[in-house]
């Protein structure tokens, strides 16, 4: 198999694989759909030219998600000069219980929590925000750490702020096994 | 990798949300890339317009103005034009195409903080110290050697002196606010380190 086919055929399978991941993180790195739309593409782009390069030292989605954040994270900045936007961080955001009803399957399935959770992620810092969207993408502690590169202990730490975060934000019970 | 299967409703929440953007073909892929490497190359070839358009005006101030010191003035502007454009050829030559390696994130975010900062932080150095000489030496040859037509001498000057203040003060404030946001990024990159190396949670 010759490397440019091998290329190909790994971001075929690739973007079948994780192709709805990317544009959910698209969506979390872009609010503007048509601005989103080009980010989306950027990403695919440098998914294909990256894979040239993909040497097997990592699973694949490991490489996916790097690429596709950095992209993201490289957007953000970008925007972030021109729009001059502050961003916060997991450890600025309050834990207070936000009010709401009593029914926590209502709050998460209540038609503005997923607006709410967008909202949350757009004004994260990129590092928080990486973090946040790899646990919604059901990846664990160790999967993280093997994304971003932080130290376990760095992890556990912003998991265990996010969880609390959400679990305010959101009146539902996070799982607290890693 | 492990992948959690999504009890958190957060998760189910999030990875549930509906599709709305069209996949790309490998075909369309591979046409946009080479789109944007057009588009790169018509960006750079602006600013090269827009280098020798600055280049001509500072050819005709050596032609018409009178006195070796606006001449010479004018031709040490024309190489300092050249000397920027060369370094922002050189700089931007290796980012050509949307590309962002896969290295773990925290090693990503860190190189373009790193990058970032040095460009910031020495950018005044290769954009605007090529320009100094020539453009003090434009101004002596306007105090010593070539007035303006039908001005007093004395207003002349002052108009030379406060345009030569209003200069500096923007170069200093310049400097002062780059030095400002090199040192909230060499936090950020501190911040980074931090959560790399940190081996312990916090009770």
């Amino acid at each position: 198999m010759s490397g440019k086919s091998s290329q190909d055929e790994r971001y075929v399978r690739a973007a079948a694989e994780f192709g709805a991941a990317l544009e959910r993180m698209a969506r979390a790195y872009e609010a503007d759909p048509e601005l989103r739309r080009d980010l989306l593409q950027e990403i695919h782009i440098a998914l294909w030219r990256s894979l040239a390069r993909f040497d097997g030292r990592c699973s694949e989605r490991t490489w996916v998600y790097r690429v596709a954040h950095n992209m993201g994270a490289s957007h953000v900045r970008r925007r972030r000069r021109i729009a001059r936007q502050q961003f916060t961080t997991l450890d600025d955001l309050s834990v207070a219980t936000r009010p709401s009803s009593d029914n926590p399957e209502i709050q998460v399935a209540d038609k503005h929590a997923f607006a709410r959770l967008m909202d949350l992620i757009h004004a994260l810092a990129p590092v928080d925000r990486q973090v946040v969207l790899l646990y919604l993408e059901g990846l664990d502690a160790a999967a993280i750490g093997e994304v971003t590169g932080f130290s376990p202990g760095a992890v556990a730490t912003k998991l265990h702020r996010l969880r609390a975060v959400l679990a305010a934000q959101f009146q539902q019970g996070g799982r607290h096994a890693d | 990798m492990p992948t959690e299967p999504p009890a958190d409703p957060i998760q189910t929440l999030w990875q549930t949300q509906s599709k709305e953007i069209e996949a790309m073909q490998l075909e369309q892929i591979v046409v946009k890339a080479r789109a944007f490497q057009a588009k790169v190359r018509r960006r750079q070839l602006r600013e090269y317009v827009a280098a020798a358009f600055g280049i001509v005006v500072f050819a005709i101030y050596a032609y018409v103005f009178p006195g070796w010191m606006i001449k010479t003035g004018s031709v040490l502007c024309i190489l300092g034009m050249v000397n920027i454009v060369w370094q922002r050829h050189y700089r931007t030559a290796t980012r050509r195409l949307p590309e962002a390696p896969a290295a773990a994130l925290v090693d990503f975010h860190r190189s373009e903080l790193v990058r970032h900062r040095d460009a910031v932080g020495g950018s005044w150095l290769w954009e605007i110290a090529p320009m100094l000489p020539g453009a003090a030496l434009i101004l002596l040859g306007r105090w010593f050697q070539v007035h303006a037509l039908d001005v007093p001498l004395a207003p002349d000057r002052m108009i030379i002196v406060l345009g030569t203040i209003i200069v500096a003060l923007t170069l200093v404030i310049v400097v002062l606010v780059r030095r400002i946001y090199v040192y909230r990024l060499q936090q950020q990159i501190d911040e980074l380190d931090r959560l790399r190396d940190a081996g312990t949670v916090p009770p």
